[in-house]
């Protein structure tokens, strides 16, 4: 499996994430996961997440003028969005961790530990 | 919140910033959320022009198209279009009723007129058959519709190809063969359906008001299908 499609699954996370630090628009946001040390998303693969978290009222949206430039849509994170974070870490760390001591080890037959 | 008409027309205005490049990608994916009849057009237009900007930011920056809409244009669209929230019933319930209304008031403007002038120029029976004029009315309908639907899906089957020229004249051959089998259905219809309902035989004027009354009712079923914003005419 590619870098690409298991970082599919935790990029909700990733990008709420970035949205409870400080409110950004579309292109902010993804300049922000290319530092985080994501480069190898697609820049638009954003945007259905962006819709989706939306949808399910984990963020909400504003047009708003930006220092420089024109008037921009500003995502913000709910209080749903912050429990739903929560959550989501949570399960995160459920299986990065089993898993990281999965793999670190090797064979996991002869484990005794 | 912005109309939906001022959105297109920002739209409009602010692609010609783009370069040629970026421009034919990026009017293909435009083409390709339009043409898609299921999208709420006002949640569309919202999220083409967000992601206009996204594209111009990244152009400033020496970013190409490809980073954002990946090496699949088509399949990122697709998964844009599946999150976006769908038109309201209520919406396109109106859309075919105003339709139908529409044609029929033509059909009845038409027949009024021909009543009015044909007697001039030649001895003609200008009696109707009701039951004719609505099966008239309910066929052209159907084929109205089924032609804006064929018309879409070529226009979107012609999309992301590396060679528009040649996909828009397949496109173009196939609309021109539906074209005249719906064509041809309509003439058959009007021509060999023998008179069946009532016969009514009336004054030219009574045709051409109806047929304004219907107009007129087309009209107010948009309006309330579409409160907030006028219907556009653009593609």
């Amino acid at each position: 499996m590619s870098r690409t499609q298991l970082l599919k699954g935790i990029l909700d996370a990733c990008i709420m994430t970035v949205i409870r630090e400080q409110p950004v628009y579309g292109y902010e946001l993804a300049l922000k996961l290319q530092d985080a040390g994501l480069p190898e998303i697609t820049q638009g693969t954003i945007y259905p997440v962006l819709l989706r978290l939306q949808k399910k009222g984990y963020i909400t949206s504003e047009q708003r003028e930006s220092p420089a430039g024109p008037k921009r849509k500003y995502y913000f994170l709910t209080s749903e969005g912050e429990i739903e974070l929560e959550n989501i870490a949570d399960e995160w760390e459920n299986i990065v961790i089993p898993v990281n001591k999965l793999l670190g080890k090797g064979d996991v037959n002869n484990g005794d530990d | 919140m912005e109309m939906t008409k001022t959105l297109i027309q920002e739209n409009n205005d602010k692609r010609e910033q783009l370069t040629e490049d970026n421009k034919k990608v990026y009017e293909d994916f435009l083409v390709y959320l339009r043409t898609d009849l299921r999208i709420d057009e006002h949640q569309g237009e919202e999220i083409l022009m967000e992601i206009l900007n996204h594209l111009l930011e990244a152009q400033a920056d020496g970013v190409p198209a490809d980073e954002i809409f990946g090496n699949d244009p088509k399949s990122f669209a697709d998964e844009l279009i599946a999150e976006l929230p769908s038109e309201k019933k209520r919406g396109r319930t109106g859309f075919i009723a105003g339709q139908f209304l529409r044609i029929a008031a033509f059909l009845l403007i038409v027949q009024g007129v021909m009543t009015f002038i044909l007697p001039y120029f030649t001895a003609v029976d200008t009696s109707v058959g009701v039951g004719n004029m609505i099966l008239l009315g309910i066929l052209i309908t159907v084929i109205v519709l089924a032609a804006i639907r064929v018309v879409f899906r070529l226009l979107r089957q012609s999309l992301f190809k590396d060679n528009p020229k040649k996909a828009e004249r397949m496109a173009m051959l196939k609309a021109a063969v539906y074209g005249m089998i719906g064509f041809g259905t309509i003439m058959a219809a009007a021509l060999f359906v023998p008179d069946f309902g009532p016969v009514i035989n009336m004054e030219w004027w009574t045709y051409v008001a109806a047929g304004l009354v219907l107009y007129g009712l087309s009209k107010w079923i948009n309006k309330k299908a579409h409160p907030e914003k006028e219907v556009s005419e653009q593609a």
